[in-house]
């Protein structure tokens, strides 16, 4: 037994899997089983199986499998994974999120993987088992095994059998697992829930990244741009569903970045398509961006709650669950303001018109002076423009800058992140990993100095919110004013740590590997090199 | 791992009952748990159909000959596991006098067992010994049944006063009432009396039950064979969630 085998079981029971051949009849293997292997039946049962997991496939990624269980008896949470039964616990009802797991380890381990995703139903199943069991002379079980025949929508059953080991009675395992090649029970190489997700064309697998696509250098510029977008529309579209059921709140955030990603680009690269029939899309996206907003700011600020109560004394803390409750109605009332807006024809229009646009094929002939260029000289002078900037933005921020400057810097560098994901294909991975590692270091110093700001505007907001709907009580306010000092007191020491991220940002190697791979060859401006070197 | 010993110095106060019920409602919870019966006589194992036999008895743990680890058996309670308990174990004290450090022998031995469980319950036997005093050297917590008698009460007073000699650092204390008969007169008088005397006792008692008694008979614990809403289970729930926010 190791010290470093933390996190699943390495202990619980082994559970193995069977298959029934063909050739044998079930009365006689049962026949078999109870007679040569010694087990005992108990009563059949039927169970119905609800496989859950998050919608990026968080459990089936570690190779776990995960199954509400309800049967007339009770319900129960079923994980297996690494061979093991991880855990079976009676439960209430169907687990949705992290917080409604035991705080058990299992339950820990579990909402570790989760994260802040909730637990989707991928499949529904009808089982129904014979129990068998090996006892000894107390009538201590040493061993279960389990028929099943497990169908989805009464399709044919899939017919198997699970055989559950009990530590410290080896022997006993290692008789039946004799018996069953005996009967020509051959094991099955995964768990037997992986054939009924290729049955009923359920993906185990998360999405690839968005971004995971093929771009030629030599490509033109268009057909590049038009490929990225698509991409990003596809993303919206895979979030949408869940953004409007509010799944949980990573699909309305993964749905804004594709639309915040769609606005960048079009904003950032001129000259490609023409911009009389550009100007109504980028209107639309900006709609989107807008109606979004308020709800998934009332997203962040529910799951940050938690954060806040903590840094608070904890009877503030507990006085800032009134502060939930005012967020929870107002979320729900905007998601549903959201949902109807995405749910309508304005955006079904928006979004069939802009798959049209996408899919025209390219002008032969084009008077755009970028459409028809190769994407790498497009991208290249654009991401070095924008490294530029980033430079002398940050190079003219003293101490004494006006916050105005920093949020400048912040989106100039946004805008660079995002030019290096779109076009990261066309350089080699390890030189763009590392660039947009310093520039997500210097953008996490940014960005938290202006979620500072924001926070505090909106936690006044919220107590005036309070105030006005009667919520506010004398303990709520108190929190509330503490919280916004302390918020503002970490807002200083962020902006004092700027420098060092900056610095760190300007260092000579990255400046280095910027020029080397952006740097126009023919330097039209033989300035630029000076003015970063 | 949190370890938690069911010990009194008296005999016959629901040590074992509790033992059994609080493992069983933590391996419920989904807590990895697991019960070392310490006691020769091996009740805790008795009421899990598991045979009372260690390989290699006392002197195979001590001598490191074989891990704890190896003695463990399942119960047939899914993450509720059981070290059995073994007729040497009446000698354990001789055989802990042998060793080296010989009040922090069983906690060297359960330590590799903290990264594969949640809590670790001990049953002890009933006195004051070498075994007792490795006892609390290991466990985080110590529950302690009480029957509101005053022969009960005069043994928490010695075990108080044991401490007192012999001061135990990060030792909780958790009595509570056990076998509570509210028709005699003297429960209900003791357990007015005593909670005053001894702010630490707990608030759930558990109340005497004939399903408790049935235990022996049915050789479960009595969440298995009884509904949950018994005001036995009910009881043994309540103490254990008292017990996790103690913790
Ligand atoms: N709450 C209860 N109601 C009724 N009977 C109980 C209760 N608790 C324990 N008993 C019974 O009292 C007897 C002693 O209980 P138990 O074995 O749990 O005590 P113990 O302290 O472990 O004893 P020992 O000191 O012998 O190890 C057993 O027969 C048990 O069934
Ligand atoms: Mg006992």
């Amino acid at each position: 037994m190791s010290g470093a085998k933390r996190g699943p079981n390495q202990r619980g029971p082994q559970v193995l899997f069977y298959a029934v051949p063909a050739r044998i009849r079930l009365k006689e293997l049962v026949c078999r089983l109870v007679g040569a292997c010694g087990l005992h039946e108990l009563p059949a049962q039927r169970r119905h199986c609800t496989y859950l997991d998050t919608f990026d496939r968080a459990i089936l990624q570690t190779d776990g499998v995960l199954i509400y269980l309800e049967s007339e008896q009770d319900k129960h949470l079923l994980w297996r994974g690494q061979g093991r039964l991880q855990a079976s616990l009676p439960i209430e009802s169907q687990p949705r999120m992290a917080d409604d797991l035991p705080p058990s380890r299992v339950g820990r381990e579990l909402a570790k993987r989760m994260g802040i995703r909730a637990l989707l139903p991928l499949l529904q199943t009808r089982q129904s088992l014979r129990r068998f069991v090996k006892l000894d002379d107390e009538d201590k079980t040493l061993l279960r095994l389990d028929l099943i025949d497990e169908s989805v929508d009464h399709k044919r059953p899939h017919r198997y059998l699970a055989v559950e080991s009990m530590i410290g009675y080896p022997k006993a395992l290692k008789d039946l697992r004799d018996g069953l090649a005996r009967c020509g029970c051959r094991p099955l190489p995964r768990d037997p829930s992986h054939d009924l997700f290729t049955d009923a064309d359920v993906a185990t697998q998360p999405a690839p990244p968005w971004n995971d696509y093929q771009l030629l250098p030599g490509e033109r510029a268009d057909v590049a741009a038009r490929l990225i977008l698509g991409k990003l529309r596809q993303e919206m579209q895979r979030n949408l569903d869940g953004t409007l059921k509010d799944l949980d709140s990573e699909f309305l955030h993964d749905f804004r970045v594709s639309v915040r990603r769609t606005r960048s680009l079009l904003g950032q690269i001129k000259g490609v398509f023409p911009q009389r029939r550009l100007q109504r899309f980028s209107e639309a996206f900006a709609w989107l961006g807008s109606i979004t907003g308020p709800t998934r700011d009332l997203d962040v600020y529910l799951l940050t709650l938690p954060d806040y109560q903590a840094r608070l004394p904890s009877q503030q803390g507990e006085a800032l669950g009134a502060l939930r409750d005012y967020l929870v109605q107002h979320q729900k009332s905007e998601q549903r303001a959201l949902a109807k807006l995405l749910g309508g024809a304005r955006y079904k229009k928006l979004m069939d018109d802009w798959g049209v646009f996408l899919a025209e094929p390219p002008p032969l002939r084009s008077h755009l002076p970028n459409a028809a260029l190769p994407v790498v000289e497009v991208a290249g002078r654009r991401i070095w423009k924008l490294f530029r900037r980033v430079i002398r933005e940050g190079r003219a921020i003293s101490a004494q800058s006006p916050p105005e400057d920093l949020h400048e810097l912040r989106k100039s560098c946004k805008k660079l992140r995002y030019l290096l994901e779109f076009f990261k294909g066309l350089y080699p991975e390890a030189d763009i990993k590392l660039l947009v590692a310093e520039l997500k270091q210097l953008q996490d110093n940014l960005g938290d100095y202006q979620d500072l700001a924001v926070q505090q505007a909106s936690f006044e907001g919220f107590r005036g919110g309070m105030e006005k709907e009667a919520m506010l009580t004398e303990r709520v306010d108190a929190a509330l004013v503490h919280l916004v000092e302390l918020l503002a007191e970490r807002e200083a020491e962020v902006r004092k740590e700027f420098d060092e991220h900056f610095r760190r940002f300007e260092a000579k190697p990255v400046r280095r590997l910027f020029a080397s791979l952006f740097k126009p060859s023919k330097a039209d401006s033989p300035e630029d090199a000076q003015q970063v070197e | 791992m949190k370890i938690l010993a069911s010990y009194n110095i008296k005999g016959g106060v629901g040590k074992t009952a509790t033992a059994v019920n609080l493992a069983w409602l933590a391996s419920r919870e989904g807590y990895r748990t697991v019960i070392w019966d310490l006691d020769p006589q091996g009740a805790a194992s008795f009421y899990f159909r598991i045979r009372p036999k260690v390989k290699g008895g006392a002197k195979g743990l001590l001598t490191g000959d074989r891990p704890l680890d190896e003695a463990v058996r399942a119960t047939d309670y899914m993450g509720l596991d059981l070290i059995p308990a073994d007729f040497s174990y009446r000698n354990l004290d001789v055989a802990l006098q042998d060793a080296r450090k010989p009040a922090k022998q069983l906690l060297r031995l359960m330590k590799p067992l903290a990264d594969e469980y949640d809590f670790l319950i001990l049953d002890a036997s009933p006195n004051i010994s070498l075994v007792s005093e490795n006892i609390f050297n290991a466990a985080d917590a110590l529950l302690l049944p009480l029957i509101p008698t005053t022969l009960s009460v005069r043994t928490y007073r010695q075990l108080l006063s044991f401490f007192e000699k012999h001061p135990q650092k990060r030792l909780l204390l958790l009595p509570f009432f056990s076998m509570v008969d509210r028709r005699r007169g003297m429960h209900r008088e003791l357990m007015d009396e005593l909670p005053r005397k001894y702010p630490e006792i707990l608030s759930t008692a558990i109340p005497y039950a004939s399903q408790v008694e049935a235990m022996g008979s049915r050789r479960q614990p009595v969440g298995v064979f009884s509904s949950a809403n018994h005001p036995i289970v009910q009881a043994y729930r309540s103490l254990w969630n008292e017990i996790l926010n103690k913790l």
